[in-house]
């Protein structure tokens, strides 16, 4: 008799009742079920409309601040391509699709490499719509050598069959350590070009460019500069930047920095050493992070955004707010002829992540903001804009752990920016929180 | 016979007399006061069946390297020390444990707590020489600080004095023994070399692994050179390191991994990876020998040098991978050559050992002359899996290699073991381990009579 009743006094309860459930109350059910006014997002039910906050798709150990890659994706949108190195049984890159509303699907492994070294990469966008993805790797316990790899992945992992085609392989004497360096990497007109540093022989940049011929791709050309005194063979991390019409440029180092110049032929030019971080190139103009004033009382940077001419002469500057101690900006990126700088905040708690506009002629202008939801500190920032969407990626602390974070915001230039022609702001629909992807941990020392 | 442990165990018996007996299990619950249920004795702090051999919990940290883990022999018991790390809270530093023969576990001493590292870079590495049971000699080696304009590594010996057993709590004395911390070249940010001590008699040698840029040639060439620091039995410094080619054709980013003093010679080991040996006579030409992948060295004479070849890697050949197939006992023989180079070196295999992983590495104590010559030699291993259910200790044929199993450690856990750290002391044998847990590092001991 109780047992016949239990439906209906269920439906009593449910109809009587109408419980807050709150934004974000549970898990979806099978088939990504939720309750009427909810959606499946990333296997959390999400009230329709809510406004929830960025989303944190990923925890791990660690994701380096060189290695988290934005590319526009078919059909709108945004994939982010990050490499996690560090995470016990995880070891590999990892795309998560984001929509210009901000909902961040679960991260998918494009690419594992097992547990032995972390493996550095440098992810484009080919003109087939595959991923070019240069990595750096270590030898296994047997070999001699590491190997730069450049391979052609398909995009939306976990695609039946798909497979990795290596596009180029090359060799260079393993001379220890615990990490490869960064590895740059460009895409265009055709090709990819990748810089990486040989440390043998003292130490070497080389850019290579690689081209397809029908069905195979070969190396077009390549130049090598030796480091300049002061960049260790070891830890040559490398950058890549489009700084012109068929030139590049490449900045290699870590702590401190030096820059060359690729011209349209494939030449490299000597290195210099300029003042600061250089975060991006405009022809032969660089886009410099400058350090100001420390704050112990904040553990927090004064800085500013400089740009200087080819000979180093400074060509303005625009401050810059506060970077925290721990936290590493690693480059810009581009966008018109211009680049995304993050993160920026003026309150060294950034209770958001601004993003900032610099070109060649126009100053540091903040075009985007997405609010935090945690008070955790930063590492590293990454933005990308397509479409009157900026699109965040930043990485904070979070005890033994890292953190990933995604966002969107519209970009707003400010009225007679140079950029806001361009920029055509779509109705605002801030990120929105999704489930956290929760890869195995192990407590390991920051690497 | 134990005391019934407060009001946890009257519910215990409410229960048992409610439901009849309640099954405890073999290892019920901890026993921070000594009490517990009946019929269990309070064993190393954990309740178990009297007898249970229960190994003894020197410490808990958040996290540690296995090479942190180290064992210093005493006149009676052993000292364990270890690093915790700047990011860790409570910050960077050198501490240590004494640890009598009935296993009691002294209070955690600051051996050396003033060294400032940099929490975004590679941890330091430290080694620790004993020169009697209260005087050390620890050097440490680490990354360069931040908003140093310098990226060499940084390397420092302290002198410390413990504090006589039985007065842990009191804490020991450290001073740095050098003036200033010595600037070493090398060729990445990460690329600092362990550091290692090694008693010489009158004096004390430590050596480091620096690496550099070679432009004498013509053409730039990367090199890693043994540096040899001669100390005075207080640490302080006596003079420039000699410095000894020593990596050519190999990885320069290493460290020293161990060293051995024998006769009017030294024996320097290098690497865990892909390890060499340098051979320095007082008097006389260094010698360069590259050893197995892997190879463990254990021991030395004057002109030989013993390692353990590791059995092989399986799967994907990791360190945490699975081992399969017997080790070898081998052995490197150095005689003067003939021509260019000062020695030529012969190495052989001794005999089959059983399955040995080379991480952790195992323990290895050469027990030298007994009355019916050479004393087997201890080896201690978890054997093919990292995280095998007990440690096996085998006594060895330090001549031919053959080994038995002479007792086993039952750990009580599933944790991967970290690293594996053994000593002879008094008729005892103690081995130290650490047991490396999702969220936790804990060091561990059993006290058993010696083999």
């Amino acid at each position: 008799m109780l047992r016949a009743l239990l439906p209906g006094i269920a439906a009593a309860l449910w109809l009587g009742c109408s419980p807050e459930l709150g934004d974000v109350p549970f898990s979806c059910g099978a088939e990504q079920a939720c309750p009427e006014g909810y959606a499946c997002q990333s296997t959390v039910c999400v009230r329709e409309g809510a406004d929830v906050g960025p989303a944190r798709p990923a925890r791990v150990t660690w994701i380096n601040a060189g290695e988290m890659h934005w590319l526009e994706r078919p059909g709108g949108g945004a994939a982010l391509v990050v490499n996690d190195g560090f995470t016990a049984g995880a070891h590999g890159l990892y795309e998560i699709a984001v929509s210009p509303e901000g909902v961040a699907d679960p991260p998918r492994r494009l690419l594992g490499y097992g547990d032995a070294f972390p493996v550095s990469s440098s992810v484009v966008a080919l003109d087939d719509g595959r991923y070019g993805i240069a990595t750096l790797r270590f030898p296994d316990v047997d070999g001699d050598d590491m190997t730069l790899e450049v391979l052609a992945v398909q995009r939306q992992a976990g695609a039946a069959g798909a497979g990795v085609e290596t596009l180029y392989k090359a060799q260079e004497p393993y001379l220890g350590g615990t990490e490869p360096p960064y590895v740059g990497a460009v895409a265009g007109q055709g090709g990819i070009d990748v810089a990486w540093t040989r440390p043998s022989e003292g130490g070497r940049v080389e850019v290579v460019r690689i081209e397809r011929q029908g069905s195979v791709w070969t190396k077009k050309r390549s130049s090598v500069q030796p480091l300049p005194e002061g960049i260790l063979p070891l830890s040559g991390d490398c950058a890549l930047w489009r700084s012109g019409e068929g030139e590049l440029t490449v900045r290699v180092g870590f702590e401190s920095f030096a820059v060359a110049r690729v011209d349209a032929a494939g030449a490299l030019s000597p290195f210099t050493l300029p003042e600061g971080v250089p975060l991006y190139a405009f022809g032969g103009d660089l886009l410099r992070l400058e350090y100001g004033d420390y704050s112990a009382a904040t553990s927090s940077y004064a800085v500013r955004y400089a740009l200087s001419g080819p000979g180093g002469e400074e060509l303005g500057a625009d401050p810059g707010g506060l970077l925290q101690e721990g936290t590493e900006p690693y480059t810009a990126t581009p966008f018109q002829d211009g680049a995304l700088i993050a993160p920026i905040s003026d309150d060294p708690s950034f209770p958001a992540i601004e993003i900032g506009w610099r070109s060649a002629s126009q100053g540091l202008a903040r075009v985007a903001r997405v609010a935090r939801t945690s008070g955790d500190d930063l590492y590293s920032a990454r933005a990308f804009a397509a479409d009157g969407k900026v699109y965040v990626a930043w990485t904070e602390f979070h005890e033994s752990s890292m953190d990933l974070w995604v966002g969107t915001a519209d970009l707003v230039f400010p009225p007679g920016a140079r950029g806001a022609a361009a920029a055509e702001p779509r109705p605002s629909s801030r990120g929105r929180r999704v489930m956290t992807w929760d890869a195995p941990q192990r407590s390991w020392g920051r690497p | 016979m134990s005391r019934p442990a407060g009001a946890a165990t009257i519910a215990l018996a409410l229960l048992a007399g409610a439901c009849g007996a309640p099954e405890y299990g073999e290892l019920p619950a901890r026993c921070a006061d000594g009490r517990c249920p009946e019929g269990f004795a309070c064993i190393h702090g954990v309740c178990a069946a009297p007898g249970t051999a229960v190994p003894i919990t020197v410490a808990r940290v958040h996290y540690l390297r296995g090479l942190d883990l180290k064992l210093i022999p005493q006149s009676s018991g052993v000292l364990v020390t270890w690093q915790t790390y700047a990011y860790s809270p409570g910050g960077e530093a050198f501490v240590g444990a004494r640890v009598t023969p009935d296993g009691a576990v002294s209070p955690t001493m600051g051996l050396v707590t003033s060294f400032v590292a940099n929490e975004g870079t590679v941890e330091p590495y430290y080694d620790v020489l004993a020169l009697s049971d209260q005087d050390l000699l620890l050097s440490v080696s680490a990354s360069p600080l931040p908003g140093d304009a310098s990226p060499s590594a940084r390397l420092l010996t302290y002198r410390v004095r413990l504090p006589p057993k039985g007065q842990e709590a009191a804490g020991p004395r450290f001073e740095a023994a050098w003036s200033g911390e010595a600037r070493l070249e090398t060729v990445g940010y990460g690329a600092v070399s362990r550091p290692k001590l090694l008693a010489r008699g009158d004096r004390v040698e430590l050596g480091y692994v620096r690496s550099r840029t070679d432009t004498s040639g013509a053409a730039p060439k990367i090199v890693g050179e043994l540096a040899v620091f001669p100390l005075d039995l207080d640490g302080a410094r006596r003079g420039e390191p000699a410095i000894y080619p020593a990596r050519d054709g190999l990885t320069v980013a290493v460290g020293v991994l161990s060293a051995f003093a024998r006769g009017g010679a030294a024996w320097w080991v290098l690497d865990d990876v892909r390890p060499s040996a340098l051979l320095l006579p007082d008097a006389g030409d260094a010698g360069v020998v590259p050893l197995e992948r892997l190879a463990v060295a254990i021991d030395a004479g004057p002109s030989s040098l013993f390692y353990v070849d590791p059995s092989a890697r399986t799967g994907d050949k990791l360190p945490t991978d699975p081992v399969s197939g017997d080790a070898w006992l081998r052995r490197v023989d150095a005689s003067p050559a003939q021509g260019g180079a000062a020695w030529s070196f012969d190495d052989a295999a001794l005999g089959g050992l059983p399955t040995v992983r080379d991480a952790p590495r195992p323990a290895w104590i050469a027990r030298g002359q007994g009355n019916d010559g050479d004393r087997p030699a201890l080896l201690v291993t978890p054997g093919a899996d990292v995280d095998a259910p007990a440690l096996s200790v085998y006594t060895v044929d330090p001549a031919g290699g053959g080994a038995a199993l002479a007792t086993r450690i039952e750990r009580l856990s599933s944790a991967p073991v970290g690293a594996i750290e053994a000593a002879v002391v008094g008729g005892k044998l103690y081995v130290a381990w650490l047991d490396v847990a999702e969220d936790a590092s804990m060091i561990r001991m059993a006290v058993v009579p010696e083999p």
